[in-house]
């Protein structure tokens, strides 16, 4: 059989099944998204009751697989689902490949705004977070080890209903709540997780016009440190303001927050970052600080960072990132690398990361 | 009418394998022109081919999307995922970066 005819033999054979299952369906559109981020990185941190010494680490940033799925319903109501896995690239270390880890949910969309529901990014990471890190919130350049409460109001949260509005004059409100399905039935012991009612509301207000943006965002977390661990009588609230300005090639972004939690002091900071991209090259310098945040009547945690960052773009799936970091922590110091951190023992007593790191980004 | 499909069949036999796909080939063609026209879809062949592209040999890396507008005007329709954002146009697509909303490449 020549190969011609063994092309069509399968073709045909294979024809039938693939019609029936891609039937399209009008206004129905999906797509399958994803990327893999993985950096070689030197790490160490002195100066601490326990030191890291120096090591090489092959890290991922948030490496993902998403598959999102519109249907236009009519009336310029439009309904959507979205599933987003991360999946890390390099190891299995932390059992991070289950399904749907990342941003997913089930949403209404139309003139009013969008409405959902699912595991989600709350607005305040959105509007003080993602909005104007020039990371993106991954490598271990990122700000949000010193910021947001050392990625305490840097949440994807569970069982998260939301609702964003439409942009009216430049303006748009997101809010979020979630659920309190982790409510402990047992008698209240505060400092623990019996008892505890744990919940998460959050707001960001939003201006965005021509090179400009600029946000308001409110969190808090009732019965709960960070989001994640159940704490009967402890809340958080934090509040936060960013910026952004773009002129030509130039972007300088900034955030500034102050974050309360039940027996420690207000913790202050801010982040200050220039981006500058010129065609295929960019540059990256981010300055941040931290002040306070501790138990009250103790020695409060201070630190300063930087981060210095170069990438190509070489198009539009593939990108080199080099960059250098350091933290500086006073012997109370709670700051880390705002992904892949050293981790709270090799920061204990005034530890400093510092790392440099070199990775590609594949994009798709 | 036997003896029509007699013909018809011996005709047939008589095709070479290549002309018989070629003849499979151009039937689907035509099939799928008609699904298209019965869903109302536009098939490509029927599509305005642009005569020329005028604005995207001007296109670089990182131009915001003010000046991928001012070179190649208003797309026909916007795409996004959570992590590119793609403008249609008949010529081609053009795509962004989601966090800053820089040109990073295209299609055509």
């Amino acid at each position: 059989m020549k190969p011609r005819l063994i092309a069509a033999v399968v073709a045909s054979a294979f024809a039938a099944p693939a019609m029936a299952q891609l039937k399209p369906v009008s206004g129905f559109e999906w797509s399958l998204y994803g990327r893999v981020y993985l950096t070689v990185e030197q790490v160490e941190a002195k100066g601490g009751t326990s030191e890291l010494s120096s090591r090489t680490r092959v890290s991922d940033n948030s490496s993902l697989l998403g598959v999102r799925a519109e249907k236009d319903l009519g009336g310029g109501l439009k309904g959507w689902g979205q599933l987003e896995t991360g999946f890390k690239a390099d190891d299995t270390t932390g059992g991070t490949n289950s399904f749907a880890t990342r941003n997913s949910g089930v949403g209404v969309q139309g003139a009013f705004g969008n409405f959902f529901f699912g595991r989600w990014d709350t607005p305040f990471k959105i509007s003080q977070v993602l909005a104007v890190d020039p990371f993106g919130d991954l490598t271990i350049g990122a700000p949000s080890g010193v910021n947001v409460r050392q990625t305490g109001f840097d949440n994807r949260a569970n069982n998260i209903i939301q609702y964003w509005s439409p942009t009216m004059a430049g303006f748009m409100v997101r809010l979020g709540m979630t659920s309190n399905e982790g409510k402990s039935d047992a008698a209240a012991v505060p400092g623990t997780a019996a008892g505890a009612n744990p919940r998460l509301y959050s707001g960001t207000l939003e201006w965005t016009q021509g090179p400009f943006y600029a946000s308001y965002a409110y969190e808090k977390h009732k019965d709960s440190t960070g989001n994640v661990v159940a704490t009967q009588g402890t809340d958080e609230t934090g509040h936060g303001i960013s910026g952004k300005y773009t002129l030509g090639s130039w972007q300088l972004s900034g955030q500034y927050g102050q974050y309360d939690r039940t027996g420690t002091e207000k913790q202050k900071s801010y982040a200050l970052n220039l981006m500058g991209t010129f065609g295929v090259h960019q540059g990256i310098v981010s300055y941040r600080s931290s002040q306070d945040g501790g138990a009250t009547g103790t020695t409060q945690p201070e630190c300063k960072a930087w981060a210095l960052a170069y990438k190509y773009l070489f198009d539009r799936n593939l990108d080199f990132i080099a960059l250098v970091t350091q933290v500086d922590n006073n012997t109370a110091g709670l700051c880390d690398f705002g992904q892949n951190g050293v981790g709270a023992a090799a920061i204990a007593g005034g530890g400093d990361p510092h790392g440099i790191a070199a990775g590609l980004r594949y994009t798709f | 009418m036997a003896l029509l499909l007699a013909l018809a069949w011996s005709a047939a036999a008589a095709q070479s394998p290549e002309e018989r796909i070629g003849a499979l080939e151009s039937e689907v063609q035509q099939l799928k022109k008609r699904l298209d026209a019965l869903e109302g879809r536009q098939s490509a062949a029927a599509a305005p081919a642009p005569a020329d592209c005028p604005g995207w040999d001007r296109l670089r890396m990182s131009l915001t999307q003010a000046e991928v507008r001012g070179l190649l005007g208003e797309p026909a329709k916007i795409e996004s995922t959570p992590l590119q954002i793609k403008w249609n146009y008949p010529c081609g697509r053009a795509y962004f970066d989601v966090d800053t909303k820089r040109f990073v490449g295209y299609e055509r």
